[in-house]
């Protein structure tokens, strides 16, 4: 069975930085009409009882557009800890504390890997030092076993199963995956390699964001 | 993670400057800070920034309505209920960034209020359209009102323009009645319907300080829509909650301040000038939105091309085929 025309298809990319100007890295990022808010703070002070010695203490706080926080809420935070903690230099600021602050406006597919997208270009607003940076897509299969990259909420009705991997930017190892349903092996490696390449397409839009932040003042060299 | 302090060389400059009716950001004294509104794709949200954004001296609020069926109160059982909540995010101030989410404490009980005071129990939304079966079910709308960016202040104001918006942007299931039988009808087999608005009123605040030459019972220096640096200077409040018809609906005051009748009746009539500017934009805004919706244009909808504009701070990308990966069935 052919794939579909718009199966490996990633949605249009929007980014503006520095969006809330008190904090000291901001987004609005939206992967088609799915759009998040991200603000960092960091690296900041911290609360004697969290502070630690041998780095940074991350937080994130993510929260629904309506609603009380929930479960699923508490889920994203966990993956965005790891990862954090994970790609920043925590190290080089200890006893300090980078805070992560989400905020979900739209959500049209593609949820967990908007937040992942948008702390990453936060936490680049941010200017903090990072090891590597990381971008993440979701795939879902269908019944028919085709497989979409990237798919919108209308798009996705169809999956009986989902998945977001997130790539980081040096070696493109895995950092994170989240799966739900049933993924045999080769779907699972055919989703992998989808979202392999639509990260690069992110990757790549992170790097273009930032040269035309520091555009102008390149230009005056 | 505390806030940075406002220094006393900041207040007293701050004092001495409204002493010749200047401002910190150049606006003058009447001047209220230029006011955006976006609407979400999903109908009932609304953005609304206060200021420019990016700078400091911009605020940002986001407002989502939302609808589930519950039992009516016992003193109202043909009534449907509103029901407000104010947070705000970790974002919005360094002292919010907290993960244990306080969701904002003292400000946020403020603005919660105030909110309901204006939109509850001025009884703008008809409730009793909200009503399915007496007693046993009706609509409960619910307002969430997300704080994104406090740090300039006006927080007030702006939330209630966005209450007000996503109210008049929502649109609930539609509801028919066969005897017995209820059937609540999903969007896509029925177009929903919007919500009952008799009358929409707009929250205003004043600040007032007194002159520091003359003694206390000296006219006073009046700002309207006040920054933070202004509120955590000034002698006291006034919050007007007016609709444009020039009904006060809601009335705060707040601080150390002794103030003449005659000064509340002068600016609850320019706030009712705001309140009517206000209704003309979301009105106008909504027509617009209405007018993409039925033409189709998916995509002119929603938050990610609202904000689209010609800085070197944002970046636009179009929908790519990024696979070359031969995916068969699988």
């Amino acid at each position: 069975m052919p794939v579909k025309d718009k199966a490996l298809e990633l949605r249009p990319l929007f980014a503006q930085l520095g969006l809330l100007g008190h904090t000291d890295g901001s987004v609005m990022f939206s992967l088609g009409q799915t759009a998040v808010i991200c603000g960092v703070y960091g690296p900041a002070e911290v609360k004697p009882h969290k502070e630690r010695l041998e780095g940074a203490t991350v937080e994130i706080s993510l929260r629904p557009p309506s609603g009380p926080t929930g479960l699923q809420e508490k889920a994203k935070e966990a993956v965005l800890k790891g990862l954090v903690e994970s790609s920043i230099l925590g190290s080089l600021h200890p006893r300090t504390s980078v805070f992560v602050s989400l905020q979900p406006l739209d959500m049209d597919g593609g949820e967990l890997a908007a937040a992942v997208n948008a702390t990453c270009l936060a936490l680049m607003d941010c200017s903090i030092s990072m090891r590597c940076l990381f971008a993440s897509v979701e795939v879902t299969r269908t019944e028919d076993g085709i497989i979409l990259l990237d798919p919108s909420q209308k798009q996705a009705t169809k999956a009986v199963a989902k998945a977001t991997f997130v790539f980081e930017s040096v070696n493109q190892d895995v950092l994170a995956s989240h799966l739900e349903g049933r993924w045999s092996e080769k779907a699972f490696q055919a989703g992998l390699q989808a979202a392999l390449d639509g990260s690069k397409a992110i990757f790549q839009f992170y790097r273009e964001t930032v040269k035309r932040k520091f555009s102008k003042e390149l230009m005056m060299k | 993670m505390r806030d940075v302090p406002l220094s006393n060389l900041e207040r007293q400059f701050l004092l001495d400057a409204l002493e010749e009716s200047k401002r910190l950001d150049g606006r003058s004294t009447p001047q209220r800070r230029p006011l955006e509104l976006h609407f979400g794709r999903v109908e009932g949200t609304a953005l609304v920034s206060v200021g420019e954004t990016q700078s400091d001296h911009a605020s940002l609020v986001y407002a989502q309505a939302s609808a589930s069926i519950a039992e009516p109160a016992v003193s109202r059982p043909i009534e449907g209920m509103l029901n407000i909540f104010v947070t705000y995010c970790g974002s919005a101030a360094a002292r919010f960034a907290d993960a244990a989410g306080t969701a904002g404490g003292d400000e946020a009980v403020e603005v919660t209020r105030l909110l309901e005071r204006c939109l509850k129990e001025s009884r703008c939304l008809d409730l009793e359209s909200l009503c399915i079966v007496a007693e046993e079910k009706v609509w409960q709308i619910r307002l969430d009102v997300n704080i994104l960016s406090a740090a300039a202040g006006g927080v007030a104001d702006a939330a209630s323009v966005a209450a007000l918006a996503a109210l008049a942007h929502f649109k609930r299931p539609e509801v028919t009645l066969q005897g017995d039988q209820v059937t609540i009808h999903p969007v896509s087999e029925r177009d929903p319907v919007a919500l009952a608005i008799h009358h929409y009123p707009v929250l205003s605040t004043f600040a007032f300080f007194n002159r520091q030459k003359s003694g206390s019972n000296a006219e006073k220096i009046v700002c309207v829509d006040p920054t933070w640096q202004e509120e955590q200077v000034m002698a006291g409040k006034i919050v007007f909650g007016v609709n444009p018809y020039r009904e006060i609906c809601t009335l705060h005051l707040a601080g150390q301040l002794l103030i003449d009748k005659s000064v509340v009746l002068r600016y609850a009539h320019v706030a009712s000038q705001h309140a009517k500017s206000v209704v003309d934009l979301i009105k106008n805004q909504l027509h617009e939105d209405t007018q993409k919706r039925l033409a189709g244009q998916t995509e002119e909808i929603g938050f990610a091309f609202a904000f689209k504009q010609n800085s070197i701070l944002q970046n636009v990308k179009p929908a790519e085929m990024v696979s070359t990966a031969n995916l068969e069935h699988v």
